[in-house]
């Protein structure tokens, strides 16, 4: 295989996991690999060449690869450019070491064989990705994109949800719209499918009849299922279907004095959107932008009291949480 | 691959913004300023007007609660009050109608009108109803023209199927609607039914069910139209009515800027003309600057009581013959309550003479006024500057109340006895209801009622949630109504019955009853 070949392969390799290096070049501080462990450009090119032949024959480094193993298959790829007698010592378990890698003897280089060029294949790619590993500059692979990957995720985000209900419109300071907080907790037990439960949060506030303020606090869980799609390794598509709890509580201050009342809802919800996702190894974060509607059967705030004196109850009437929402935030994951 | 990276997050950011700007940005409907409620009593309801979201409140207090009814008027509420004792009239707009509401059962009476009408007279019995336009009053405000002139009158003893009659009035614009008692001329089998309509130096007499547009409005003018001389038309009384007299209906008309008093007989019209009534009008000079007139009857012989506001006289007139009898006083007296009260065995008539702003009042005998002068009057000096008496029917006895000036306390009159017990108050007091035998008034500022019984002249008070702004009596229900400083409908409702240790129940946020179900 000629340097030019193997760039290729390389290059190949490298549009096939964009976005993903962005993210991997500064996941490299996470890698611990010294800086000046970098192996050379001709280097590795050289033993992507060799690797490239003698993958299908290696059986440990395939079998490395599999695990996961990137850095035992790494000094195994590197172990087939060294003399044999070296690569003889070298055991799995043990670290490698770059500048005897980087530094083949001159004997060793001048007796091999050039191997003969095939064209490449889908394992280029995971070829292209265990040198990456070897070298220390892409320790990540397009594999960890698997969604039948199992991960615990955390995650935060908001939600925005448009309203129909006028009465609505005296507690939100911007009208028609609800602005919440997210954040969860979610299993994604493979083949797609995650589960998970998120608390919820928030608060809005408004005056009405020009010396009433309002306010509205919410909070709440639910308990959501999703079924996730992988058209391409770092656009996740998915669906998601959730029900839950809200507590409300509403307070209008009047005269220096507040009238409050408390309201339990249950929401629903169904949701399609879409994540980005930026997997590593044991570790991913993604982008998450979902939209869909969410529902809430109505708070009713009957029995609302005065702080100060003994009137009366107040019934304020129902307010009803339903309409199109839209979420967006983050998620992290580790896997399990 | 960073810029890629960027552009990305942009663009997802993008989208989310744009989508997120899809809600509902529209005006606030929740902007409009609250008001403090005005409360119209009937006989066992109070009705607190909204007046933002023209709304009412309907209150029915019982023993031990108080039920809520709101009713929400078919439109803008322009004028609104209670009619006698059981019914709320109102006039809404844009499309202006007149509704008469029953608070017991909230059932709606309507009638469509053609004018932008923001007033309304509704006689004692009920039975008729005069819209019209205010003298500050300006039509339709989306409208450029509109007719000051136009008058609907409702019968409701009408066929159902009736239409209301609206015509125009000839003469000045219309100031004030009153009733004359139904009366007869030729027939006696026919009353006449007759809404006085007081305009700028006239008084129309307008016929409230015929049909001939001839007898429709009698226009007598007070002054020459040609002098420029303006007269306004204060109060107009009526004399009684014998069926078997067909010339015995005189409306006496006292007006400001006139030292005389207009006596106006309805008659019977001379057949040829094809009317019904011919009014003619007589001057009667009375005293100076004429300001109160009061009917009397003294053994069967009607009188009338005038008082001045610039001189030092008074005058007695006798309606028959329109003789006047003028009583030389030492001090002004400007305002009279008149009584009566059982003397040698006969009815005899009484009043008290006062001038707001003195403590002196005097008791008169009306009926011996014309022969004794200031013999017949007897002074009492009362605890304070008066400002108004009135004649109360207590329990068995017979009391007037006198309240001082700027509200500083009050004085409990025993009529038959002419003593007084003065009732100062340390603080001055606010708006007041004398209900049965008992006085409350509410204290600017403070969370106190005070309260006076006019039967021991004791006195006590009463802690309020908050203070109070004005009180209301609901004697059908025997309950009172005190309404407290706050524009979102803030009551407290006291049963007379166990007001000194019973509970009250406070009525705060009445307004905010289904505020987020409201539709505006």
């Amino acid at each position: 295989m000629t340097r030019t070949h193997a760039r290729s392969a390389f290059a190949l390799a490298m549009m096939l996991l964009v976005p993903v290096g962005a993210v991997a070049q500064d996941a490299d501080a996470e890698t611990d690999a010294p800086a000046e462990s970098a192996v050379p450009a001709e280097t590795a090119d050289a033993a992507a060449d060799d690797e490239a032949v003698a993958a299908d024959s290696d059986a440990d480094a395939e079998a490395a690869d599999d695990a996961g193993q990137g850095e035992d298959a790494a000094a195994d790829a590197a172990a087939e450019t060294a003399p044999a007698a070296e690569a003889d010592t070298m055991s799995d378990d043990e670290d490698i070491d770059f500048d005897a890698v980087t530094e083949p003897s001159p004997g060793a280089a001048t007796n091999a064989t050039p191997p003969e060029y095939k064209p490449p294949t889908r394992a280029t790619s995971d070829v292209v990705a265990n040198l990456s590993r070897a070298n220390g500059t892409n320790r990540w692979s397009s594999r960890d994109v698997e969604p039948n990957r199992r991960e615990l995720r955390f995650f935060v985000g908001s939600n925005v949800q448009s309203t129909n209900d006028d009465g609505l419109d005296a507690v939100l300071f911007e009208q028609g719209r609800f602005t919440s907080g997210r954040v969860g907790l979610e299993a994604a037990l493979g083949g797609g499918l995650a589960i998970g439960a998120n608390y919820a949060w928030g608060s809005d506030s408004s005056t009405i009849f020009d010396e009433i303020g309002t306010e509205l606090d919410i909070q709440g869980a639910d308990v959501f299922a999703r079924y996730t799609f992988e058209p391409l390794p770092w656009l996740r598509p998915y669906l998601q279907a959730e029900v839950g709890f809200r507590a409300a509580e509403l307070t209008l201050n009047a005269d220096d004095t507040d009238l409050a009342d408390d309201a339990i809802g249950f929401t629903y919800g169904g949701f399609g959107g879409f994540e980005i996702r930026y997997p590593a190894r044991n570790v991913s974060i993604a982008l998450f932008n979902e939209h869909g509607y969410q529902g809430t059967t109505p708070f009713s705030f009957d029995s609302a009291r005065w702080s100060d004196s003994d009137a009366a109850t107040v019934d304020l009437g129902d307010l009803e949480f339903a309409g199109y929402t839209w979420r967006m935030g983050v998620r992290f994951g580790v896997a399990f | 691959m960073h810029r890629t990276l960027l552009h990305r997050l942009a663009g997802v950011a993008a989208l989310g913004l744009l989508l997120g700007a899809c809600g509902d940005d529209g005006g606030n409907d929740w902007d409009t300023s609250l008001e403090q409620p005005t409360v119209i009593e009937t006989n066992g309801h109070f009705a607190l007007v909204n007046g933002a979201w023209d709304e009412l409140e309907l209150l029915t207090p019982s023993s031990d609660s108080v039920a809520i009814a709101p009713f929400e008027a078919p439109g803008e509420i322009v004028t609104i009050r209670g009619v006698g004792d059981e019914r709320i009239a109102l006039i809404t707009r844009p499309d202006t109608a007149f509704h008469l509401v029953d608070p017991a059962t909230g059932n709606t009476e309507t009638w469509p009108l053609d004018n932008p009408y923001d007033a309304f007279a509704v006689s004692d019995d009920g039975r008729f109803v005069v819209l019209y336009t205010s003298p500050s009053g300006s039509g339709d405000p989306d409208s450029i023209l509109f007719n000051p002139n136009a008058v609907t009158v409702i019968d409701r003893d009408a066929p159902a199927d009736a239409e209301p009659r609206t015509f125009s009035l000839t003469g000045p614009r219309p100031q004030t609607v009153t009733f004359a008692p139904a009366f007869t001329l030729l027939d006696p089998d026919a009353p006449k039914h007759m809404a006085v309509i007081t305009g700028q130096s006239a008084v129309s007499f307008v016929d409230l069910t015929t049909d001939e547009d001839i007898d429709r409005q009698r226009l007598v003018r007070l002054t020459d139209p040609s002098t420029g001389r303006q007269l306004t038309p204060r109060s107009v009384v009526f004399s009684s009515d014998d069926p078997g007299d067909p010339n015995d209906v005189t409306a006496f008309v006292l007006a400001s800027g006139s030292a005389e008093l207009f006596a106006i007989d309805l008659l019977p019209a001379d057949p040829a003309t094809g009317r019904e009534i011919q009014p003619a009008i007589n001057q009667i000079t009375t005293v100076t600057s004429p300001n109160e007139l009061h009917r009397f009857v003294i053994d069967g012989r009607e009188k009338l009581l005038v008082t001045g506001s610039g001189g030092l006289d008074i005058a007695v007139v006798d309606v028959r013959t329109n003789a006047v009898s003028r009583v030389q006083l030492d001090r002004p007296l400007t305002s009279a309550e008149l009584f009566e009260e059982e003397a040698d065995g006969a009815i005899r008539p009484r009043a008290i003479l006062y001038r707001p702003g003195d403590a002196l009042v005097y008791f008169a005998e009306l009926d011996a006024i014309e022969r004794q002068g200031m013999g017949a009057l007897r002074a009492r000096t009362l605890g304070g500057a008066v400002n108004a008496v009135e004649i109360l029917e207590t329990g068995g006895s017979r009391k007037a109340l006198a309240r001082y000036t700027n509200n500083t306390g009050l004085s409990v009159i025993n009529i038959d006895t002419r003593t007084e017990v003065p009732i100062p108050a340390r603080v001055q007091l606010g708006d007041f209801v004398i209900a049965g035998d008992l006085f409350f008034a509410v204290v600017p500022g403070t969370s106190k009622l005070g309260v006076v019984d006019l039967l021991t002249e004791s006195v006590g008070e009463l802690d309020l949630p908050a203070a109070g702004v004005s009180v209301h009596a609901a004697l059908g229900a025997n309950a009172l109504l005190v309404v407290h400083d706050s524009d979102y409908g803030h009551v407290s409702v006291l049963s007379l019955a166990t007001f000194t240790d019973g509970p009250h129940t406070e009525l705060r946020g009445l307004f905010f009853d289904d505020l987020f179900d409201r539709e505006f």
